[in-house]
């Protein structure tokens, strides 16, 4: 098992602006071509881990930037060893987190109802159909209803497989209150859909 | 494995093809990486995207206009207006066009804005003070009840302990999707045998107000409702329990 991740406080990106420390990476051109390469080959798996966390569609870029500048500033502490995606998470799922909080404190509400003009949901295939977008809608609208925290647990567990270990390392908390969090999260999913469905007619 | 409560074979399904890839917007790649490259102050490598240079120097340019933006709201807020931080018009043109900087130095502001819900409590085990008095009761009094409200959960539970209440709530959370309430009562009824202050007290709750929802019995479950709101006045099950008390 891997060790645990780092668990930084403070990964605000507004404060990550100093000159990138200079430990493993030997010059400014190493730093910014290993930066690139994580950029372009894991890209699209943290902008689909921040909309997987709630982000509505008209922050995402916003956010996955935040991501990446976090990712840039802490580039040293990265073991390139290992896979980078468990890394990257772990900054997402934090970034997300500080941003959403900094929008509470503004009482800023981060709606996720409204999407944008150039939504980045792909046009329906010829499988899909009204019923599959429907489907998402309502499961967005349930999976809105949990906080971050849960959502997270719930989506690692039980979408992506991951061990209850490894998500209270991605995470930062104990095992123990992953299950915690894991509980209620189903119980909150499976009673918010029901809601949905019984506002849509649906039974 | 413990015990959990399952997801209906639907609800998964939705959840593995919600978690499908879907494909970033046109252009957010390169736009964000500029943006990203502006933020932490590096020129853009040349190589690294396609048309670097231009998107070198448009990183240039994205960095002046964001410094006078800061500049004006910096006099902005100096002046004690309040600027609105989100800018949706200009958010829907484009998905990656919005400055960011802005939103990360405006200072907190609240907005004024009516809350249509009672805002969720932060969880203070101090009750709020009035201004001070020599009536007041004394810090340790405070120190005291603080106290007690901590001790309702335990700080340490065995892993073996938890699997166990996992094992007996879930037994109810089964109970209950299957439409059978005195299963689910006898269930919570065990739990608060054994682990009266168990560290899924807070769920145990939960799903006791909803079994007597689940059987009618709704005087009970207003005033359970309401014992719980006090107990627990930031759950996460809140919103849940009063959706379902104000269903017919």
């Amino acid at each position: 098992m891997q060790a645990p991740l780092t668990a930084d406080a403070n990964l605000d990106p507004a404060t990550e602006r100093a000159a990138p420390a200079r430990g493993a990476l030997a010059s400014d051109d190493e730093r910014r071509a290993r930066f690139t390469a994580l950029y372009h080959e894991h890209f699209d798996y943290v902008w689909n881990v921040v909309r997987r966390l709630g982000v509505p569609p008209q922050h995402i870029a916003d956010v996955t930037h935040d991501v990446f500048v976090t990712v840039f500033n802490k580039l040293d502490e990265y073991d390139p060893s290992r896979p980078p995606r468990p890394w990257l998470f772990a900054v997402a799922f934090r970034v997300t987190r500080n941003q959403q909080r900094l929008a509470q404190n503004r009482n800023e509400r981060l709606t996720a109802g409204e999407e944008p003009l150039d939504s980045i949901d792909p046009q329906p295939s010829a499988e899909d159909g009204v019923g599959a977008a429907q489907e998402r809608a309502m499961l967005r609208d349930a999976l809105d209803t949990l906080d971050l925290e849960r959502r997270a647990v719930l989506l690692l567990h039980d979408v992506d497989e991951k061990p209850a270990s490894e998500i209270a390392a991605l995470c930062a908390i104990p095992v123990k209150t992953v299950y915690s969090r894991l509980y209620s999260a189903r119980s909150l999913l499976m009673a918010a859909v029901a809601r949905v469905r019984a506002r849509r007619g649906e039974r | 494995m413990s015990a959990q409560p399952e997801l209906p074979e639907d609800v998964r399904a939705m959840l593995a093809a919600d978690a499908r890839e879907i494909a970033p917007p046109p252009g957010a790649r390169e736009q964000v990486l500029d943006r990203v490259f502006t933020s932490v102050g590096v020129a853009a490598a040349v190589t690294a995207t396609a048309g670097g240079a231009s998107a070198a120097s448009a990183g240039g340019a994205i960095s002046a206009s964001v410094k006078w933006t800061l500049a004006a709201l910096a006099l902005l807020t100096a002046a004690g207006a309040t600027v609105v931080v989100r800018q949706r018009s200009t958010a829907r043109s484009s998905a990656v066009g919005r400055p960011l900087t802005d939103r990360l130095t405006q200072p907190p502001q609240r907005v004024s804005a009516p809350i249509e819900r009672a805002p969720i409590a932060v969880h203070d085990p101090t009750p709020a003070r009035e201004p001070t008095s020599a009536s007041l009761p004394a810090p340790a009094t405070d120190r005291a009840a603080s106290i007690a409200r901590r001790a309702e959960r335990p700080a340490i539970e065995p892993e073996d302990a938890l699997e166990q209440e996992q094992r007996l709530l879930a037994r109810g959370q089964r109970a209950l999707a299957e439409g059978r309430a005195d299963a689910v009562l006898d269930a919570v009824r065990a739990h608060s045998q054994q682990f009266a202050r168990g560290a899924l007290a807070e769920e145990r709750d939960a799903l006791e107000v909803r079994a007597l929802l689940l059987a009618r019995r709704m005087d009970e479950a207003r005033a359970k409702a309401e014992r719980f709101r006090r107990r627990f006045p930031d759950s996460v099950f809140l919103s849940a329990i009063e959706g379902s008390l104000r269903e017919p």
